[in-house]
């Protein structure tokens, strides 16, 4: 054959055009990329409230409404000192930002557990997924491993702004990321969650409400426990307009820092599509290990 | 008109919008993933795949730019993650190219099918690119991520190779499958 550069063209749309093409599954991909955008969006919002569950808990902390919620008017994260700050620090809001505040400034290890029921039209499902895990804000410096399933070997090792995400049996290298749950699978998305709590304390500042439930427990399990709640601000239009969130933290009594948080959220898109559709998520923080080193090997990168 | 009305009126239109450019695009765009890839049934997973991304980002997508050029963009881009992720299943499981016996005699598009699965990813995608979706080399080289002296670097090369494999029609299995 004489390969002519002005009949390459049309032999390539006849070797293109050789079988014969199916009918365009339009509506089949309509509804994968329905489905695809309630994931998205679900699955992006609960990461946001995940990886940044210490500082999230600031932020209730501060922007709480009621006595003692002035503290939202302070545009840092430190707990305020004199005659005003006496009077806040009998306040769950002052108490409980003061926890997460100390809790976001040292090292600690961290399980979650993420469970997620679906309800889509008449179809129910669910899952459950659990990771764990260890982060240094000095650094920063961090890991996070599936525990369950644990078939997966999917990991991500943070040192300094470079994320390595382990997957397919290769290391990649990410620049500018943070570590980052995704609703239950691990997948960079969000740049701005571990590393710079102060930005995410702007963004949640003004949200919810927190109210001191007491304290149980006895000894060193001794917690102080309290219960918050606030909407989540949809991101973009694919999104619920509300977003509710509400679920307890608990501070060990003795080192004033955040050992437990737990929350649930709920997204219902029965506003953007036809068809009956809510995911819930409930997901479980637990930290431990405050203060130990944080130990981060940089793993052989193959891109 | 209430909000939940206005949404679901915009998703409608949304939906229309999107199916019409489906309808429109499925045929030609189906041709360049055959061509970039040579395998009918995966040509076909990948746009099914970039047509979905394509579908979560359509209101961004149609407000900001070309969804043609976007969805290019994508089966190009997917092309060559895929053949990353599957260059050694491929090399495992592809075979020689054998004539099958209920198949119409072997002509010039079964020769120039070989032959361009003999060409590198880049230059493949060069020729298509340029003589398939009739891109010009700036856009093709927006298209590659690469400089337009590449683009034309690499169309020289891929000729001159295409050339070469179809004077001689049968060449080595270690030149196929690369």
């Amino acid at each position: 054959m004489n390969v002519d550069e002005e009949q390459l063209g049309t032999a390539l749309r006849e070797l293109a055009g050789r079988e014969p093409s199916p009918a365009a599954p339009t509506a089949h991909l309509i509804s994968r990329g329905q489905r695809a955008k309630r994931t998205r969006a679900a699955t992006r919002t609960t990461a946001a409230l995940g990886v940044v569950g210490l500082v999230a808990a600031a932020a209730v902390g501060f922007g709480g409404i009621g006595p003692g919620g002035g503290g939202g008017g302070n545009s840092g994260t430190t707990p305020r000192a004199g005659g005003t700050a006496s009077a806040e620090a009998s306040s769950p809001q002052f108490r409980l930002a003061a926890a997460a505040e100390a809790s976001a400034q040292t090292s600690f290890s961290f399980q979650v557990t993420v469970h997620n029921e679906s309800e889509d039209g008449a179809k129910r499902s669910s899952s459950t997924r659990s990771y764990e895990g260890a982060f240094d804000p000095n650094g920063p410096k961090g890991y996070l491993r599936f525990r369950n399933p644990p078939a997966t070997g999917l990991e991500q090792r943070l040192v300094g702004t470079d994320l390595y995400i382990h997957r397919l049996s290769k290391w990649m290298k990410f620049e500018n990321r943070s570590l980052e749950i995704d609703g239950g699978y691990l997948l960079s998305t969000n740049p701005t969650s571990t590393v710079n709590p102060a930005s995410q304390l702007d963004a949640l500042k003004s949200l919810g409400t927190v109210t001191a439930l007491g304290a149980s427990g006895s000894g060193a399990e001794a917690v102080e426990r309290y219960a918050f709640s606030y909407d989540v601000k949809p991101s973009d239009a694919d999104e619920p307009d509300r977003i509710p969130a509400s679920g307890v933290i608990e501070i060990n009594a003795q080192s004033r820092l955040i050992s437990k948080i737990s929350y649930q959220t709920t997204y219902d898109f029965s506003r953007h599509v036809t068809q009956h559709y809510v995911d819930k998520y409930t997901v479980t923080w637990v930290y431990s290990n405050y203060g130990a080193p944080v130990d981060v090997p940089v793993p052989p990168v193959i891109n | 008109m209430s909000g939940m009305t206005e949404e679901a009126t915009a998703s409608s239109s949304s939906d229309a919008s999107y199916a019409a450019f489906v309808e429109d695009a499925w045929t030609r765009y189906l041709g360049l993933a055959i061509l970039l890839g040579g395998d009918r049934h995966r040509a076909e997973e990948l746009l099914q795949d970039c047509l979905v991304k394509l579908y979560v980002r359509w209101r961004q997508v149609t407000r900001r730019g070309d969804p043609h050029a976007y969805l290019r963009r994508m089966l190009v881009n997917g092309k060559v993650s895929w053949w990353r992720r599957t260059r050694r299943e491929t090399l495992m499981a592809e075979t020689p190219e054998r004539p099958d016996p209920h198949a119409a005699p072997a002509d010039v598009p079964q020769d120039l099918r070989a032959a361009l699965l003999a060409l590198s990813r880049q230059q493949r995608a060069v020729l298509v690119l340029r003589y398939y979706a009739d891109l010009t080399e700036q856009q093709v080289a927006t298209e590659l991520g690469c400089s337009i002296g590449t683009v034309k670097t690499q169309h020289s090369r891929a000729m001159a190779k295409l050339r070469a494999l179809l004077a001689h029609p049968h060449p080595p299995l270690a030149e196929v499958s690369r």
